[in-house]
């Protein structure tokens, strides 16, 4: 990955868009709910109960297929923290 | 002035990455026709069948970002380019963290399953076991003889190596040279550090890959970058000046490429 140095961000947002390179078909889209990545250096994220319950049931919403197939390592993993599997009803 | 360690970085090698400035790829699919086998006896006409297709997009819905300000003494007072090194050290986090982004999605997303034998990668005999079998999950497709990927977090290693050096007299002479880590049978095999694949929510998605690992054929998912920028400014009632580094990004494993990637759960 190269690093477009002396690119404005906000400059960009008001120019034309650029003309598509990709193979596909290219929309400007405004996206106006991004996510933030965390990167402080280092960072690891170690569970407590709590966060890993938080964690399983904001999964089970956005994933629930997912959720199903790995649903016994999760609940071991949860139980390993303290946790019980009925918490998660 | 030294070096931060850094950690390998596998998007580009695995993705299709577009930084060209694309924010959204549309790449619907149609719905699979089968042929039928008819005798000549019999033959001359068919049945029309009905067929559909599918939307499938790529947006862009996190950003990853970092920043820290350096005071206009600590520039002034160092022998070394504090700027330039922190922004260096800076993009590397940023890029670091769309490497682990994108790991973790691929990871989430990818349909195929496979789990190792007990003791996973780190027991010596499981390893030619463990890729005969990832292989085998894509295997007859055409997009099967591409290239194939493994990404295995570095505490994988003993097993992996082990194994490579017990293999045969020309194969355990390049693994004892160090040389042998990137590629067997096929599959390009990377290492990235443990902590890679996590339970966690990363940007807009939340992630369950704690000791699971991803296979693959490489480019079956794209990610465009379409903004990476660094920003320096002034701030007010502070010497030296503020870096701020960004990058958005997108991921999509394609719906019809799904079956080419394999969760891998480390048993």
């Amino acid at each position: 990955m190269r690093i477009a140095r002396g690119r404005s961000l906000y400059a960009d947002r008001t120019a034309i868009p650029p003309l598509p390179r990709s193979p596909y078909k290219q929309k400007n889209m405004a996206n106006n709910a991004l996510g933030t990545v965390d990167v402080s250096p280092g960072k690891t994220r170690t569970h407590t109960k709590e966060s890993f319950l938080a964690l399983l049931k904001r999964y089970r919403e956005e994933n629930p297929v997912k959720f199903e197939a790995k649903k016994s390592d999760l609940i071991r993993r949860y139980e390993e923290l303290g946790g019980k599997a009925t918490d998660l009803k | 002035m030294q070096k931060v360690l850094r950690t390998a970085l596998v998007t580009q090698a695995i993705c299709k990455l577009d930084m060209s400035g694309v924010r959204y790829m549309e790449n619907p699919y149609g719905s699979q026709p089968t042929a039928a086998v008819t005798a000549l006896a019999s033959a001359g006409a068919y049945s029309v069948s009905a067929w559909t297709t599918t939307e499938d997009n790529l947006t862009v819905t996190d950003e990853v970002a970092y920043g820290e300000h350096v005071y206009g003494f600590e520039q002034k007072m160092s022998n070394f380019n504090l700027m330039a090194t922190r922004m260096e050290e800076m993009a590397h986090a940023v890029r670091r963290g769309i490497d682990r982004f994108v790991l973790n999605n691929l990871c989430e997303d990818a349909t195929g399953t496979y789990t190792t034998p007990a003791g996973g990668f780190t027991t010596q005999a499981n390893w030619a076991t463990i890729l005969s079998n990832l292989l085998s999950k894509v295997a007859g497709y055409t997009d099967g003889y591409t290239d194939t990927f493994l990404v295995l977090e570095n505490t994988d290693l003993p097993g992996v190596i082990a194994s490579q050096m017990a293999s045969g007299f020309n194969f355990a002479d390049a693994a004892l040279r160090n040389g042998l880590i990137s590629n067997q049978a096929g599959v390009d095999i990377y290492v990235v550090r443990s902590g890679t694949y996590a339970n966690e929510t990363l940007g807009s998605t939340t992630y369950t890959n704690l000791d699971h690992r991803v296979f693959g054929v490489k480019g079956a998912a794209s990610v465009v970058i379409p903004g990476y920028e660094y920003d320096e400014k002034g701030v007010s009632g502070k010497t030296g000046k503020e870096i701020a580094v960004s990058a958005q990004v997108g991921f999509k494993l394609w719906a019809q490429n799904t079956g080419l990637c394999v969760d891998v759960t480390i048993a």
